[in-house]
């Protein structure tokens, strides 16, 4: 029932609230969908991966230079861009889907920093100015407005979050809860009884991937520009930090975290009158993080669960020091 | 030709000094608490900056460099022991703990931002005693990184190899059970382990501020450096750290000199990814066995 609610409210939103909102809302789509494969990466297979923002980033630049220089259908331009980023992921991933997940969490962050110095300085790629004039996603004639990448994007992330969440009960998500420490698993319990852990935490690596180049690839056609600033390393801690905050293990986290992070940026920028707001937001983002990190590890999705724990405890606490006192 | 070949050898045994750094930082953290030390970068950003802004007060250049350093470790222990002492020490997972560092690490960039801005810190050449070699001018400060460099590294292994604290220290890296049987303690081990790192990250930076500029970004780029380049000496050998960081400082350079210098670090960090994809576990480390946990 709440879903529905939600459904429609978040339905006549862009109703409500002015084109302004709107641009920021379609940012939290958008972040949320790469939330969603660092939910699979991180709430079921435990895996740290710095470099969403790499396949982010990629995704971008390939989809807008398909659709520019070669005049590709800017549909057909996401699909190959998210082609090639499985690619890169798969090889990325198998050597390191063996070793801890430690490993692959530096190798993922030196990954998205030579995509953006190698983004940032190529020739065709615009150096730090990026790429102008990307065209807009269209059906025929029909060029997408604002409203309409908003509703889009809404479809987009339901059909990812089903998905998700369909993979999460079949075989594959069960199997990595099974191995995760962050889920409760073991994985060497797991390896005993015949789970193929790589193989799993490979598939999801790349499914992750796609969900990155997806989500930027969109990205890319909605703004119709695309620079480095956008691809930069902070990107890809606040992609882990939100959905984080939002809770690792909760199909909502990223959605929440990322509306956390930019409802956290916009007060901000109100607050401070846009002035500084990059080195302010790292630092309480940042500090909220490892808050909730070290006192609250399911994030915010977690709170409604830890508060009834709380008083359920609170409640039987109560009633023991009054039994012990008659 | 030689002499861009012995100047390229010599940037990039420099470069490569200052990985080693912040590479040793990493190792010795990882060895002692199985963390992944995301933070050892920004002291080197820390280091060369608050010397700068030492200098820049008139401090004269020594006591820059010491109030610098003395500044770095004891922004190291107050970080350790805020954020890291209660979660390390109540067993939190290895990704909580990593999660928590690479946020320090985000905190730490956006305070240097806010702090000091994108201005750019640095500080003069310690000596100007230039050395000529095969007719290639090899500036001072050069030297002063390979000294620095070999000298620390001499009190390192000295440390670890002939005090009872570097004793105590490598007991506890091998089986911390069996130290605390001895009356060491893990914890205090373990935050020695960050200061130490803090301190080397230091005097990365401050030796580097000279021929580097300093900025708030600085710090990521060189953890991501010297994170790879200790895995690709194996993640827990110090041997495998220098020399890890003297291989990245050497490519980069080598990139730069024979490349071009806008690709010099991708292709530098492109090619030891590859390394490490090969060979997940660096040039020394062991292969690790999934069921022989260390």
């Amino acid at each position: 029932m709440a879903l529905v609610t939600i459904g429609v409210f978040s339905l006549i939103l862009p109703r409500l609230v002015g084109p302004y909102v709107e641009t920021v809302l379609i940012f939290v789509l958008v972040y949320s969908l790469v939330g969603a494969g660092i939910y699979l990466l991180m709430g079921h297979a435990g895996i740290i991966s710095l470099g969403q923002v790499g396949f982010y980033c990629i995704g971008a630049y390939v989809s807008a230079l398909l659709s520019i220089h070669y005049n590709f259908s800017p549909w057909i331009a996401i699909f190959c861009a998210a082609i090639l980023n499985a690619g890169i992921a798969y090889v990325l991933g198998k050597p390191f889907c063996r070793a801890t997940g430690m490993s692959l969490a530096i190798i993922t962050l030196a990954f998205s920093m030579v995509v953006y110095l190698a983004v940032s300085r190529l020739p065709f790629t615009g150096g730090h100015d990026g790429i102008t004039g990307i065209p807009r996603l269209h059906i025929g004639s029909l060029r997408f407005s604002d409203d309409y990448y908003y509703y889009l994007l809404w479809g987009v992330l339901g059909v990812v979050l089903l998905f998700t969440y369909n993979l999460t009960q079949k075989k594959i998500g069960r199997g990595l809860r099974a191995l995760n420490e962050f889920s409760g698993g073991d994985e060497v319990a797991a390896i005993t009884s015949g789970i193929d852990t790589t193989r799993l935490k490979l598939q999801v690596f790349v499914i992750a991937a796609v969900y990155a180049s997806v989500a930027g690839s969109l990205f890319a056609h909605w703004m119709m520009t695309v620079n480095p600033n956008f691809f930069n390393m902070l990107v890809t801690f606040v992609f882990v930090m939100m959905v984080g905050i939002g809770g690792f293990r909760s199909i909502w986290g990223p959605l929440i975290g990322a509306t956390f992070y930019f409802g956290l940026k916009e007060m901000l920028t109100l607050f401070l009158e846009g002035r500084g707001v990059l080195g302010i937001e790292s630092v309480i983002f940042g500090l909220i993080f490892i808050i909730i990190l070290l006192f609250l590890p399911g994030g915010i999705t977690s709170l409604p669960r830890e508060w009834r724990e709380w008083i359920h405890e609170w409640r039987r606490r109560r009633h023991e020091s009054t039994a012990h006192s008659s | 030709m030689i002499e861009q070949t012995l100047w390229v050898l010599f940037s990039g045994i420099t470069l490569g000094c200052i990985y080693a750094f912040v590479a040793l930082g990493f190792v010795i953290v990882y060895s002692m608490t199985k963390m992944f030390n995301l933070c050892a970068g920004e002291f080197v950003m820390l280091g060369a900056i608050l010397a700068g802004i030492f200098y820049g007060f008139g401090f004269p250049l020594f006591l820059s460099i010491a109030l610098a350093l003395i500044i770095c470790c004891a922004i190291g222990a107050i970080t350790w022991i805020v954020f890291l002492h209660h979660p390390y020490s109540s067993g939190a997972s290895p990704l909580t703990l990593l999660l928590v560092i690479a946020a320090l690490a985000i905190v730490s960039m956006g305070s240097a931002y806010m702090l000091w801005g994108t201005a750019p810190r640095s500080l003069p050449e310690f000596t100007h005693l230039k050395l000529v070699v095969a007719g290639v001018t090899i500036p001072p400060q050069f030297l002063w990184v390979w000294g620095v460099s070999a000298l620390a590294v001499g009190c390192l292994f000295f440390l670890l190899d002939r005090t009872l604290v570097g004793k105590a220290f490598r007991a506890c890296s091998e089986n911390p059970v069996a130290a605390r049987l001895m009356g060491i303690n893990p914890n205090f081990m373990a935050f020695l382990s960050f200061v130490l790192a803090a301190l080397l990250g230091g005097i990365a930076g401050v030796i580097s501020a000279p021929v580097t500029t300093a900025s708030y970004a600085m710090g990521l780029g060189m953890t991501i450096k010297g994170c790879l380049a200790a895995m690709l000496g194996g993640i827990d050998r110090a041997q495998g750290a220098i020399i890890g960081g003297l291989i990245l400082g050497l490519a980069e350079s080598f990139a730069g000199g024979f490349i071009s210098t806008e690709f010099m670090e991708a292709i530098a960090l492109g090619l030891l990814i590859a390394i490490l994809l090969f060979r997940h576990e660096g040039i020394f480390g062991i292969r690790e066995e999934k069921f022989c946990r260390k």
